[in-house]
């Protein structure tokens, strides 16, 4: 589908060598189909911006070669984009805020900064962002620091600002050196929006293929326009790892500013729920960026989401947390057990607490899925 | 006196009682009094209360319209009887069942305590057997009960019955069923087939993808509005001979409901729709400020309270006639909605559209407006000359023909999907679908030039840069379409072209930024790109659309997406190898063998592709 390359190939020899090609071709696709029937499909499903990327680095870095020095190098400009659209969606958010708003006041940039402010919008706002040096980190930190700045950053659940802005900001002096190269930290805080479909495969348990299983990883893009592209992907798949990122029950999608991203979520948690094509597959929740949510559950409360209205704070501190967090997958596995008919009540359901930047907990998380669908496996062959 | 009441019983049963609807308690307000007068007064004169005929009276009753208040009923009778019971004199109640009368005061007293005649014992419970014979011997004294009358009316086909009717039918002309109406049927039969193939064949035959929202529906609703109108003119004008025996065989129904609000008034709404979103995007270059979901339905309001009214009023008659007090509104209404349809075809006359949507707005217009004068003219000639059997067949002849003409003219899809009505059956050319640029002639649309130089391509230039090569883009867009994501790099090419388009050109503008807007930009459109909210809004709240700066925003955003995203991938697929060897002076074809050990990272490897060589070597590699 789709693929231009093989189409000549051998075509234009004698007929002899033709049949023999042709032979070849047939082995091949027999033995790609025995192939086939091992390989695990897993889809990476969400909202925009629930963290599938990231998984999918992580599954990358952990169970792959990696990335290479060039990958590496190809996520400077990735950085350095992020930097600067961070720095002018910061910047344009509070002119904005300082019109609207009524405490306008302490959104209003101090007059030393404002040229900065502009000459880093225009920026922002190019194709082609220059590379980040010295001088450049210099502006954007002072600017970074202003209080206007810092009020706006405060405000960012209403504007589109990325989750990795705090880390970038922190970290400007070590990306603008001139011999900058990614950590991994870097490369998995890195943001792009995702758009058509990425694959890996992969085997969880060292590189030979026999011993383990071989699964065939796919992310997605997550906003409205990338769902219809889904579809494609449905058939034979053996598990769905549903992304839902709990730290965004106060912010608005990108594609939409009049949604709230939690009920979408939701919604399409559900919708995914009732694809027919689903009823025998495992859904495995992961409940992302469980770091931010710690931080954001003590200072804006759950019952801003509509769906988490009734919800009743008891304490403070640590015990706050668990409570809310147990609240949210309370949620979850209700609506599972909602939406799921009585003919898929048998297929496996699982919910893990995960933090994409960690890769050690993404690590063990996998385990813990890989064995699930292997027992599921063995259970469906009969042996168990 | 037997005279008399004969002649009177035979008016009761004459055509024009048969015409009025009656209830029961019409018969007994009216009908049993004036029976029981000619009953009483054998001497005196039968207009004593009246004045009049005793027709004249009846007719006169029959066409008050009577209400709950029983008095009205009780003033008539004559003072002189006494009440049975209590012995003085009053106005009085009559038992129906057995026509005992006593006055009010004693009947109510009476019935607290029981429920049968105080001098017949016989039963105080209704029964509503009227037939003509129970009214014979129910010639007494008279007065009404005040029991709430529950019974249903007398339906018009009892009323409207020909058995009893003195006037002589004259065949066909009234009844239905000439010649000339069968073939009136069979050419709207096939303006419907014409108006049906015409709509559906993009579809069918050249397998066009079903646009979503209103350019496509609009168009539907047309046709089903012309077809909505056939049939109803064909149920309410008496086409065919049948009798109007079932409920949903009304005339109501047809006549009212389906001919006005979701006939003749759903299709010229659909119209002025179309002619209003056309105003608004060429003659004012915005999109139209309200949605063709919220303006049809109000443009449907007056149709669906006019036929409410008249619903509710009921004065149809049974060959579903109304009298010209009440056509005078319709008509009105039919044409004041192709008068709206004039106001906004002339506010646009003076734009060169290129896909002639002005001469189908004139064609349909002017064709709705002699529809409409040879219906005025054949409801005046028919109720001028009601007993000339050949106009009323013409009439409705012409009838049936004008419409078939008006609904294969007036809908159009041309507003709607300019594309799809430049496809046609017979012109063999323009089989094949084009693409918006291509009709409106942009120079070098869809077509590969091989004059460009053939550099190298440098994978360090800035993506923007590269893109400007013709090839390069074709092929990028190609890798972008193998891993699901071409939507952008499609959206790059249109806006490419639009580009092309000089800028004093509004028009061409304006067609392709429409035609953009409704690929590309609206919500659950086919090839609906990644763009923020902020961005989207920006694009359908413009107030000019021909502004050459109009997608920029978008275009940038989608740049960067690609940038970010697809083009790291892109340098190390096979698309770019291909690109790379199609534009090197080396022979084509079997290098492909030869690159097989270069670094190669599939974004997507296949999802069916068996057919795909490196997957297979890179298989043989594990």
């Amino acid at each position: 589908m789709g693929l231009l390359c093989s189409r000549n190939r051998g075509y234009h020899e004698a007929d002899s060598e033709e049949n023999v090609q042709a032979e070849e071709i047939e082995r091949r696709i027999e033995q790609e189909t025995k192939a086939e029937k091992h390989i695990q499909s897993l889809l990476l499903l969400g909202t925009g911006e629930s963290g599938k990327s990231t998984i999918f680095k992580q599954i990358k870095l952990l169970f792959q070669t990696g990335f290479n020095d060039e990958e590496l190098k190809s996520y400077i400009a990735v950085i350095h984009a992020n930097v600067y659209q961070t720095i002018k969606l910061l910047h344009d958010g509070s002119k904005e805020l300082a019109l609207n708003d009524t405490e306008s006041s302490k959104y209003v940039l101090s007059t030393e900064h404002k040229d900065i402010g502009k000459k880093l919008s225009q920026i922002g706002g190019q194709l082609d962002y220059p590379c980040l040096d010295k001088e450049l980190a210099t502006e954007i930190e002072t600017l970074w620091k202003d209080d206007a700045i810092q009020q706006t950053y405060a405000r960012g659940f209403e504007l589109q600002v990325p989750d990795c802005a705090q880390y970038f900001m922190e970290n400007l002096h070590r990306l603008a050196d001139a011999n900058y190269i990614p950590t991994k930290d870097d490369i998995l805080y890195a943001r792009v929006r995702s758009t058509g479909v990425v694959e890996i495969q992969f085997s969880p348990v060292g590189e030979h293929k026999k011993s383990g299983e071989v699964y065939r990883l796919f992310d997605v893009g997550g906003q409205r326009n990338e769902r219809r592209k889904w579809i494609h992907l449905f058939e034979g798949v053996s598990a769905v790892i549903f992304c839902a990122a709990i730290s965004d029950y106060d912010q608005i999608l990108f594609e939409d500013e009049n949604k709230n991203r939690m009920m979408e979520t939701k919604d399409l948690f559900e919708w995914v729920l009732k694809q027919p094509c689903f009823e025998k597959t495992s859904f495995m929740l992961f409940l992302n960026k469980f770091d931010i949510f710690e931080k954001k559950i003590l200072k804006v409360p759950l019952n801003v989401c509509e769906w988490f209205k009734d919800y009743q704070p008891v304490s403070t501190g640590k015990q706050e947390i668990e409570h809310a967090y147990e609240f949210v997958k309370k949620k979850f596995e209700e609506l599972y057990f909602q939406i799921t008919a009585p003919a898929c009540v048998d297929r496996v359901f699982k919910v893990y607490r995960t933090t994409a930047l960690d890769q050690k907990l993404i690590k063990k998380t996998f385990k813990l899925v890989d064995e699930t669908l292997r027992r599921r496996n063995l259970f469906e062959a009969g042996l168990l | 006196m037997n005279a008399k009441k004969k002649m009177l019983i035979k008016a009761f049963w004459s055509k024009e009682y048969a015409q009025w609807i009656a209830s029961t308690r019409d018969f007994y307000a009216v009908i049993l009094p004036s029976l029981r007068k000619l009953q009483a007064c054998f001497d005196q004169a039968l207009d004593e209360h009246h004045g009049g005929g005793n027709q004249l009276a009846m007719e006169s009753y029959g066409k008050k319209k009577l209400g709950e208040d029983f008095r009205l009923w009780k003033v008539d009778f004559d003072q002189e009887d006494e009440c049975g019971i209590c012995l003085e004199p009053c106005t009085k109640m009559v038992l129906p069942n057995c026509c005992y009368s006593m006055c009010t005061k004693c009947y109510r007293n009476w019935s607290t305590k029981s429920e049968s005649c105080p001098f017949c014992r016989g039963s105080l419970k209704r029964d509503f057997s009227l037939t003509p014979k129970a009214l014979l011997e129910c010639l007494l004294p008279t007065a009404i009960l005040p029991f709430e009358i529950h019974c249903s009316r007398f339906s018009p086909a009892v009323g409207g019955s020909e058995s009893g009717s003195p006037t002589a039918m004259a065949g066909c002309a009234v009844e239905g069923g000439c010649p000339s109406d069968y073939i009136a049927i069979a050419i709207s039969g096939l303006s419907v087939v014409v108006l049906l193939s015409r709509s559906i064949l993009p579809f069918v035959v050249h397998k066009v993808s079903r646009k979503k929202g209103s350019g496509f529906w609009i168009p539907m609703i047309q046709v089903l509005a012309s077809i909505n109108l056939v049939i109803s003119l064909v149920m309410s004008v008496s086409y065919l001979r049948f009798k109007k025996r079932h409920p949903w065989q009304s005339c109501y129904i047809w006549a009212v409901w389906i001919e006005g609000p979701l006939g003749f008034g759903l299709l010229l709404s659909c119209r002025i729709v179309q002619a209003f979103q056309l105003y608004f995007i060429f003659g004012k270059k915005r999109l139209p400020p309200l949605r063709s979901h919220i303006s049809l339905p109000l443009f449907l309001l007056p149709w669906f309270a006019l036929a409410a009214l008249i619903h509710m009023r009921e004065p149809l008659n049974d060959h579903c006639h109304m009298r010209a007090q009440w056509v005078v509104p319709v008509i009105c209404l039919h044409a004041v909605f192709v008068g709206i349809l004039v106001a906004f075809t002339a506010a646009i006359r003076h734009i060169e559209f290129r896909f002639n949507e002005l001469r189908d707005l004139w064609r349909g217009i002017l064709v709705a407006a002699s529809s409409i004068c040879v219906w005025i003219t054949s409801y005046v000639l028919n109720r001028v000359h009601e007993e000339i059997g050949w106009l009323q067949v013409l009439s409705r002849f012409l009838l049936l023909v004008t419409t078939g003409v008006l609904i294969v003219v007036v809908v159009s899809i041309s507003s709607s999907q300019p594309l799809l009505s430049q496809i046609s059956l017979r012109r063999r050319e323009s089989m094949r679908c084009k693409t918006m640029g291509q009709v409106l002639g942009i120079p070098d649309s869809g077509l590969i030039s091989h004059n460009e130089a053939n550099s190298a391509v440098n994978p360090n230039e800035p993506l923007e840069k590269l893109l400007l090569d013709k090839r390069f883009r074709q092929s990028f867009m190609a890798f972008a379409d193998s891993c699901l994501a071409g939507e952008s790099m499609h959206f790059y090419e249109d806006i490419h072209e639009l580009g092309k388009i000089p800028p004093d050109d509004s028009i061409r503008r304006i067609y392709m930024a429409r035609e953009i807007i409704d690929k590309y930009i609206l919500a659950g459109s086919v090839m609906e790109v990644n763009i923020s909210h902020r961005c989207r809004q920006e694009i359908l709240t413009t107030p000019d659309m021909a502004h050459p700066l109009l997608f920029d925003n978008a275009l940038n955003e989608l740049l960067q997406l690609m940038k970010m995203n697809l083009a790291r991938d892109y340098w190390s697929s096979i698309f770019f190898l291909k690109f790379k060897e199609e534009t090197s002076k080396g022979p084509a074809g079997h290098e492909l063998e030869q690159v097989s050990d270069c670094s190669f990272s599939p974004r997507l490897s296949s999802i069916h592709g068996f057919d795909d060589p490196f997957r297979h070597e890179h298989l043989s590699e594990l």
